[in-house]
């Protein structure tokens, strides 16, 4: 009952939205103590306020694949499959790096190819550092712009495998996405052309 | 044997008329006298009876013994066991005794005399070597005794290296001196009784008949007198006693447990070494690692920098790349066959060439080190060898699937525009200039 997936939750990428996590890793945090205790019956709310306080992303470690509490987290949310503004508005937040890192890594399993994109892109700007937790068990510093450069560009992230995207290139050949613009260039064009305004829109 | 039942008999079998000896749970097997002694023959008989049994008989030392009275209920029970395996001399006493039976018994009686004489005559030539063989029956005793004799002897050989493993000298003693031995390794112990009995019958007659296959019977061997792991070395002593000969028995087994305490110590102490050293997965060094924001902007603003400045040039490196893929796709796509076909050979030519002169300027390298060295007027042939050998490496090398090596009995020809190694030898001191060097002088060997 606790694992099953939502009632109004609808198929994504052809599957179960929980099925987007490997069986291995699935299995894993079904087993795992954080899951069992705290993602009992959880709802999106309970999920926000578990993320806001976490302390660390990534997959699962150690030589007994023990799943970090962010994945945990993450299955919970395939699970419960809230809403689209709700994820966009949790995306869009910047208090809680962490929540931010969650939402976005939900974004990118479960979004279209151009809603990722058109997203995931301006969050190049944002260069807060997160803990990650490696396979060995030690934490390294990755950034939040790496995070998305990886979801973007990447086919697997921590343990998960992502859901296959088209490439920016072709999606710009065929005029779905203008060519990325990057912050730099933004930044160096806004210097030379001495407006400040720009920034914020882009 | 009075009364066989009788039992029609469609086709005889070799099992025909066979007479099978019940087993009823709780019932001790009735001993029939008749199979004990064939006739009213002495004591003598019998026990030449008895010695004709024991080729048959599965080897239990205690039946091997003759004169001793207590042993004749084991013989009994062993004849009861072996109700097919008879001498011929019982069989015929047997048949002359049942001469007065029956039309139908003395049918399968006379069955049962013909299989046992055969059986009696194979054994009997496997058993001869060198011995008079005959089949007549006369011999057939002395035959079995002999059979007999050798059984005990190798058995008992057997016993003695089992029993005594431990003391080489004495197994050499007692090849010679059997009854010394023998009592040596007698002792309370049931085993040794049975060789006891044996070397009564011993006979230092040591031929090598090849004896007829013989299960030997397990024989018991006390805790003191065993070998095992404690006590690899002289479990027994000579005199035979149940005790051991090793004197520190008490000792090592006790140093045997510290060693192990030690051991056991000895692991906890690395393990909980490894433990300091490499600290537990679970630990949390979370905190250990700073992901607070603002500690230095400008250095986090550098790096961002940076990295985004990386991942510009990568993409611009990927859109290039895909560009000219493309453009070279178009190119592709609008040519003609023909012209296709022609870039394709082009191309193929020129890696060829481009190979071929590769090789070309290792060879001139090659050779203008070894002119270098030149000490070559006498290693000629040497060269010439290893050129030869390097030619067929190269061929060797080059075989492809289903291609096969052999290019025709021209090739083969040695006679055939090559002169000997001696001739040509000088032909190619004289023109070395031109000539392809057989390896480059690392790969020579020396």
């Amino acid at each position: 009952m606790a694992n099953r997936t939502a009632n109004t939750a609808l198929y994504v990428h052809g599957t179960n939205p929980q099925y987007l996590i490997d069986k291995t890793y699935r299995q894993r945090i079904y087993d795992s103590l954080y899951w069992k205790e705290h993602c009992f019956g959880l709802t999106v709310t309970g999920v926000m306020e578990k993320a806001v306080s976490l302390t660390s992303i990534g997959g699962c470690f150690g030589r007994t694949n023990r799943p970090t509490e962010f994945l945990c987290l993450l299955l919970k949310l395939l699970q419960l499959q809230p809403d689209r503004d709700m994820v966009d508005a949790l995306v869009d937040q910047e208090d809680f790096k962490y929540l931010r890192a969650l939402a976005l890594v939900y974004f990118r399993m479960t979004q279209k190819p151009k809603d990722i994109y058109s997203k995931l892109e301006p969050l190049y700007k944002d260069y807060r550092k997160l803990r990650k937790r490696l396979h060995s068990g030690k934490h390294e510093i990755i950034c939040m712009d790496e995070l998305v450069d990886k979801l973007l560009t990447t086919q697997s992230v921590f343990s998960l495998s992502l859901p296959l995207m088209t490439l920016r290139r072709k999606m710009e050949d065929l005029g779905d996405l203008p060519p990325r613009i990057s912050p730099l260039d933004e930044t160096d064009s806004e210097t030379d052309s001495d407006s400040e305004l720009e920034e914020e829109d882009k | 044997m009075s009364r066989a039942p009788q039992k029609k008999v469609s086709k005889l079998v070799a099992t025909s008329g066979v007479r099978v000896k019940r087993y009823f749970p709780g019932k001790a097997p009735d001993i029939d006298l008749d199979d004990l002694s064939a006739s009213e023959d002495e004591s003598e008989d019998k026990s030449q009876d008895m010695a004709a049994h024991e080729p048959h008989v599965t080897a239990t030392p205690a039946d091997i013994s003759v004169s001793s009275e207590e042993t004749k209920p084991m013989l009994a029970a062993s004849v009861q066991r072996s109700t097919t395996a008879q001498s011929p001399m019982h069989i015929q006493s047997q048949s002359a005794s049942d001469a007065s039976e029956s039309e139908p018994d003395l049918e399968s009686k006379r069955l049962l005399a013909a299989r046992l004489r055969a059986r009696q005559r194979a054994q009997e030539e496997a058993s001869s070597s060198g011995n008079s063989e005959s089949d007549s029956e006369s011999d057939s005793e002395s035959d079995a005794e002999r059979t007999r004799l050798h059984i005990a002897n190798r058995q008992q050989i057997h016993e003695r290296d089992t029993l005594a493993a431990g003391s080489p000298p004495s197994i050499s003693d007692d090849r010679n001196d059997n009854g010394s031995g023998e009592s040596s390794a007698e002792s309370g112990s049931g085993s040794s009784s049975s060789s006891s009995d044996e070397d009564e019958d011993e006979d230092s007659d040591d031929t090598d008949d090849p004896a007829p296959r013989m299960l030997f019977k397990p024989t018991f061997v006390p805790k003191s007198q065993r070998q095992t792991k404690q006590n690899l070395d002289c479990p027994i002593d000579s005199s035979g006693n149940g005790k051991s000969v090793d004197a520190d028995t008490t000792v090592d087994p006790e140093s045997k447990r510290q060693e192990q305490r030690d051991r056991s110590v000895r692991m906890a102490a690395e393990e909980a070494r490894r433990a300091r050293e490499q600290p537990d997965v679970d630990e949390d060094d979370a905190e250990l690692i700073d992901d607070t924001d603002g500690a230095d902007p400008e250095a986090e603003f550098e790096a961002w920098k940076l990295r985004e400045l990386l991942r510009i040039k990568r993409d611009k490196e990927q859109k290039v790349t895909a560009d000219l893929e493309d453009e070279e796709s178009e190119r592709v796509r609008n040519m003609t066959e023909e012209q296709r076909q022609a870039e394709g050979l082009a191309r193929a030519r020129a890696a060829r060439e481009a190979k071929a002169e590769l090789i070309r300027e290792m060879s001139t390298q090659a050779n203008s080190e070894l002119q270098a060295s030149s000490s070559l007027s006498a290693t000629d042939a040497n060269d010439l060898v290893t050129q030869r050998m390097y030619e067929y490496a190269k061929i060797k090398a080059t075989a492809r699937h289903s291609h096969t090596k052999w290019k025709g009995y021209r090739k083969e020809d040695t006679s055939l525009g090559q002169q000997s190694l001696w001739s040509q030898s000088q032909s190619q001191s004289q023109s070395q200039s031109q000539r392809k060097p057989p390896h480059t002088p690392s790969d020579r060997p020396r």
